[in-house]
């Protein structure tokens, strides 16, 4: 009669595991903490990366900027709809993070911008540091999504 | 304890029930039928591979057209990370299906450069290059936009590959036209399109003619 729960607790644990394994690694830093980041960058050094912020203060933050020693620009951009036209508009002022609330950076909507980037052949993940108004800076190491196999010749 | 046990798994299924739900339901993204089908425009074009285009060529085959430009850092890339998502999941039929992908930006995408961008997505996708001077018209005859914007040059002075001019990105028209065999224009998918809506537009008009 146990067998069912223990079967559905230990499928549980296999989803959760499997998540955590997929998790950016970051620097827990009291106040802030960074979730299910990725970047994605084209071979002509075009890209964006996007995350989860979690503000835990009682007191709003505010992502102010970007950076990456790979990429001669990080820059954090909006796109925004009107109409049937997509824009992607400049936030220099960086983004709110509300108290105790989240920040999504995705695609479609808000991220980070990168141009002129230069990965080293063979890398999995992008050092990303984020400079944020109260909890300061956070240094990341952000999975890179793979597109196709190969290389065009 | 066992009652504990019991509690916790059914609310574990139910939790998991919710996420397939959710997963499942998907609001967004559902095409605009035109109708009556419409002949699409004819699209005359240099091709990413260094041939001559001609949409009317792909009379027989069904095709996915987008717009979008190799700079643009996140909207263009999700497109054709969808569009491969959907041709791949085609299988064997794929080769029915001829993805194009209309660059706005002609001045920095030439050829050669937008066929190595699409090329790290799907080798088999092609690109097409109208030069500036007959850009508007063309991109006006599929009902399409395109405005280019120009950056803070402060901001950008030391952007590299830009020469000192400011590097601009471009708003366009989102979203995918899906032209049957016959040429027609029948599905306009918005920009949020999932991977296997795309898939289902095409396998739809795929059956239309065995």
């Amino acid at each position: 009669m146990n067998a069912t729960p223990l079967k559905l607790w230990l499928l549980l644990l296999a989803c959760g595991l499997t998540g955590y394994v997929w998790q950016t690694r970051f620097v827990p830093h009291e106040g802030a903490e960074v979730k299910q980041a990725s970047a994605r960058v084209l071979p002509n050094g075009v890209g964006a990366a996007y995350l989860q912020l979690v503000n835990r203060a009682g007191e709003e933050d505010q992502l102010l900027s970007v950076s990456s020693p790979w990429a001669r620009a990080a820059e954090l951009h909006e796109v925004v709809e009107e109409g049937d036209l997509l824009r992607m508009v400049a936030h220099p002022e960086g983004f709110r993070v509300p108290p105790r609330g989240n920040l999504r950076l995705e695609a479609g909507g808000k991220h980070v911008m990168l141009y002129g980037v230069s990965l080293p052949p063979g890398a999995t993940e992008l050092p990303l540091t984020l400079q944020l108004r109260r909890a300061g800076t956070l240094q990341l190491r952000v999975p890179l999504s793979a597109l196709a196999a190969e290389e065009a010749p | 304890m066992q009652r504990g046990w019991r509690a916790a798994a059914r609310c574990a299924a139910l939790a998991v029930m919710c996420l397939a739900l959710a997963a499942c339901s998907e609001p967004e993204g559902s095409p605009l039928e035109l109708d009556p089908p419409q002949p699409a425009p004819e699209l005359v074009a240099q091709g990413a591979d260094g041939r001559p285009f001609r949409l009317s060529d792909r009379r027989g085959q069904v095709v996915v057209l987008s717009f979008g430009y190799t700079s643009c850092p996140d909207v263009c890339p999700t497109t054709l990370s969808r569009l491969r998502g959907a041709y791949r999941s085609l299988g064997a039929r794929s080769d029915e299906v001829a993805v194009v992908f209309l660059t706005v930006d002609p001045e920095r995408d030439r050829p050669e450069r937008l066929h190595g961008y699409l090329a790290a997505f799907e080798p088999r996708f092609q690109g097409a290059v109208v030069e500036d001077a007959q850009l508007p018209r063309t991109l006006e005859r599929f009902g399409v936009t395109a405005v280019r914007r120009i950056a803070d040059a402060r901001r950008y002075r030391n952007l590299p590959g830009t020469s000192g001019e400011p590097p601009y990105s471009i708003d366009h028209t989102g979203g995918y036209l899906l032209i049957d065999r016959e040429g027609a224009l029948r599905l306009r998918y918005p920009h949020q399109a999932s991977a296997e809506q795309l898939a289902s537009g095409l396998r739809r008009l795929l059956d239309e003619r065995a």
